[in-house]
């Protein structure tokens, strides 16, 4: 073989020169998929288990947002954004906000098994009263936004709640609690901004001579009681009740393992593969 | 958005870059514009900014992982460049009669085409554009009786027509006029069936066969300002579709770029959320990675009378419905990012392997050609890259286009009409 060629065989790349130089780190490539393997079993058996407790509601009355209009375009796209107030969004933005899941705080502020000895650690570490309510609702409320999640499937018009804990039947009191807070929380607001609109309504009225306005008047009036009974009545409905699981879903220990020694055997492949170019590196920094 | 995140994305981009350039000796490489490319857009995606929903953090670590298993396939496979090639722009003159032909034969396509935009133009009369798109593709709508013959024949042609010219012009090779009959049949497709997509596709091989061949070409004010009309082509038609007159062409780009480039996040995470599998589907083992091929094996299958079913049927249920994703994304479809297929065909290990083996084939493509510059390599490597990149939307793939256009580059253009040698420079 010429000098020539050698360098080919060298730089350029091709198969054979890869399987030759993984040949000829052979041990590299093992030592490296192992520790891979070693490094996902430990932590597969050291880790917490996680169990999930779902359930899925179906809000009161289809939205705006979730029944697509048969008139829309087919193929192209419209850019009407939301109207009015769909009740799927409300219970999102519900669910998103501080103020509801300070509601939760408030009840487990003190329930190690949802917020560990995090809190507890901040009495400790922190001196200033204020500070430390602060620091503890901040911590509380980003690990509240953690342990619930939340999906919406427009087809059916529903929301997918979970709760993912480590601890199975606190994570199923806390589902029952967060369904049953939600409702709470929604249909207080939704009777109190309809109460200020017909009491808005009312003045309207009671202002109004023409009897033909008072008629429309008093139609958007009944129509916004009759409202104010359906919301407070039935904001949402449990299709999926929540129940206690009997498995964990954290953590799949063979899965883990295998797709973790899978993944280092293809790193170790890329390390041996960027040898000759570090090789290089190294020696124009050398030169 | 926890902050760490955009530390991992950061720090995946740029080692990937730096590995990429240490291998290849070179930035322009696939995998430098392909972390780029996804990176942007799952950056751009943590924002609410035309209200859409976020996907959760579960949808965020399978794209980071299948962006990883790109690179790490991708950088394995590169090769670097020993001898500074130069382009050998001389075709024999056997292979030049072929290209003649071959080119000269398309003017076929062109007036069926022309034929089609006439029907379009009556349909339109009837039908609001929005509709009529919605009828485009099916055996009731434009195309009728001839609906096979543009599935099957013209449509991956004109896709493999197109990759090829550009590759041929920009290597020197083919003269200008060929480009432009392909671009005149893509421009008379897009009309005929109020598509965009045809005028993407060349507005990005442009981009991609221009950045592929930086150090060789000299970019020109002119080739910017062509680009710039095609774009304004892309949002014309938009317009047009939408039959929207009070919105003005930024607020179209603002959503078309956010919606189309990130949306399919938010809709692949509805995918997550909502279908099981076992319950919904079934795993569909690598046919969903060359389902494009099921197409072909239809068309016998159905001849014969034999059970067949095509895997794309299934893969349609999910993302043919219209959905709302949330802000003014009301009524999203088809795009549900690459990994759809590939998690749909083997799980989290199918997003893992496909997305490696997808990087493979870009990098060894991407050494064929920088050792041979020949329009077969360029060609197959522009089609490959932007099946890649537009796998943001949707697993191309999965279409008889794609499939298609590289059995002809292959069975046509390799071996019939442009086969070439490439002189050494030293």
């Amino acid at each position: 073989m010429s000098n020539e060629e050698q360098k080919d065989l060298m730089d350029e790349f091709n198969i054979y020169n890869l399987i030759r130089n993984l040949w000829k780190d052979k041990y590299q490539v093992v030592i490296i998929t192992m520790i891979f393997a070693v490094v996902s079993i430990v932590y597969s058996l050291r880790v917490d288990h996680l169990y999930e407790v779902n359930s899925v509601i179906k809000p009161a009355e289809a939205s705006a947002e979730t029944s697509l209009e048969s008139s829309g375009n087919l193929m192209g796209f419209s850019l009407g954004g939301y109207t009015g107030t769909p009740v799927i969004n409300q219970i999102l933005i519900t669910l998103k906000s501080n103020t509801f899941l300070e509601i939760l705080y408030k009840k487990y502020q003190n329930e190690e098994r949802l917020f560990g000895d995090g809190l507890a650690e901040l009495d400790k570490t922190e001196p200033d009263k204020l500070l430390r309510e602060q620091k503890k609702y901040d911590s509380a409320i980003k690990l509240l936004q953690k342990v619930i999640k939340f999906a919406v499937n427009t087809d059916h018009n529903t929301i997918g709640l979970s709760v993912k804990l480590k601890d199975k039947y606190f994570a199923y009191e806390l589902m029952n609690e967060l369904l049953f807070s939600l409702r709470n929380y929604i249909r207080k607001q939704n009777v109190e901004n309809l109460q200020s609109d017909i009491e808005f309504y009312q003045d309207l009225i009671d202002r109004t001579k023409d009897p033909r306005v008072i008629q429309m008047l008093e139609k958007k009036l009944s129509d916004k009681i009759e409202d104010k009974f359906v919301l407070s009545s039935n904001v949402f409905t449990v299709v999926n009740k929540p129940f206690v699981p009997s498995k964990r879903i954290y953590p799949k220990r063979s899965f883990m393992v295998v797709m973790t020694t899978f993944l280092g055997g293809l790193f170790s492949v890329l390390i041996v593969s960027l040898k000759p170019g570090m090789k290089k590196v190294y020696s124009i920094i050398k030169e | 958005m926890p902050e760490s995140f955009y530390y991992i994305l950061i720090a995946i981009v740029f080692i990937s870059i730096i590995l990429a350039w240490l291998k290849s000796e070179t930035l322009a490489n696939p995998t430098t514009i392909y972390v780029l490319w996804w990176g942007g857009f799952l950056f751009l995606s943590t924002f609410d900014i035309i209200g859409m929903r976020r996907p959760s953090m579960y949808a965020y670590q399978l794209i980071i992982l299948s962006l990883v298993m790109f690179s790490v396939g991708s950088i394995t496979f590169l090769g670097n460049r020993k001898k500074s090639l130069t382009i050998n722009k001389n075709i024999n003159e056997h292979d030049s009669i072929k290209i003649k032909l071959y080119f000269y034969s398309q003017t076929i396509f062109t007036l069926l085409l022309i034929f089609m935009i006439y029907r379009t133009v009556g349909i339109l009369k009837n039908l609001t554009p929005g509709a009529f798109r919605g009828l485009v593709y099916s055996t009731d709508g434009l195309y009728g009786k001839y609906f096979m013959l543009f599935a099957y024949v013209v449509k991956p042609n004109l896709y493999a027509t197109s990759f090829i010219s550009i590759s041929g012009v920009l290597l020197g090779k083919l003269p200008k006029k060929f480009l432009f009959i392909s671009f005149l049949n893509l421009f008379l497709y897009s009309i005929s069936t109020l598509g965009r997509f045809p005028v993407f596709v060349i507005v990005i091989t442009l981009f991609l066969g221009f950045f592929f061949l930086i150090d060789k070409l000299k970019i020109k004010f002119r080739y910017i300002v062509s680009i710039l009309v095609l774009i304004l082509f892309i949002v014309s038609m938009s317009t047009f579709r939408t039959s929207s007159q009070t919105l003005n062409p930024f607020s179209i780009i603002k959503n078309y770029f956010v919606w189309y480039f990130a949306g399919p996040f938010t809709a692949f995470d509805y995918f997550l959320n909502n279908y099981k599998v076992g319950v919904d589907y079934d795993y569909s083992y690598f046919r969903g990675f060359i389902a494009g091929i099921d197409w072909i094996v239809e068309i016998f299958t159905k001849k014969l009378s034999l059970p067949f079913q095509n895997i794309n049927n299934s893969f349609h249920e999910i993302t043919a419905p219209f959905r709302s994703l949330g802000g003014s994304a009301t009524n999203h479809n088809s795009h549900y990012t690459m990994l759809y297929t590939f998690y749909r065909d083997a799980g989290i290990l199918g997003i893992a392997i496909y997305s490696y083996i997808v990087g493979v084939l870009n990098s060894i493509l991407f050494n064929q050609f920088r050792k041979t510059y020949s329009i077969v390599s360029f060609s197959l490597l522009l089609i490959v890259f932007f099946v890649s990149i537009m796998g943001l939307l949707k697993w191309e793939f999965r279409y008889l286009w794609s499939v298609g256009s590289v059995f002809i580059i292959l069975f046509i253009s390799q071996k019939i009409t442009i086969r070439k040698k490439v002189a050494l420079n030293e």
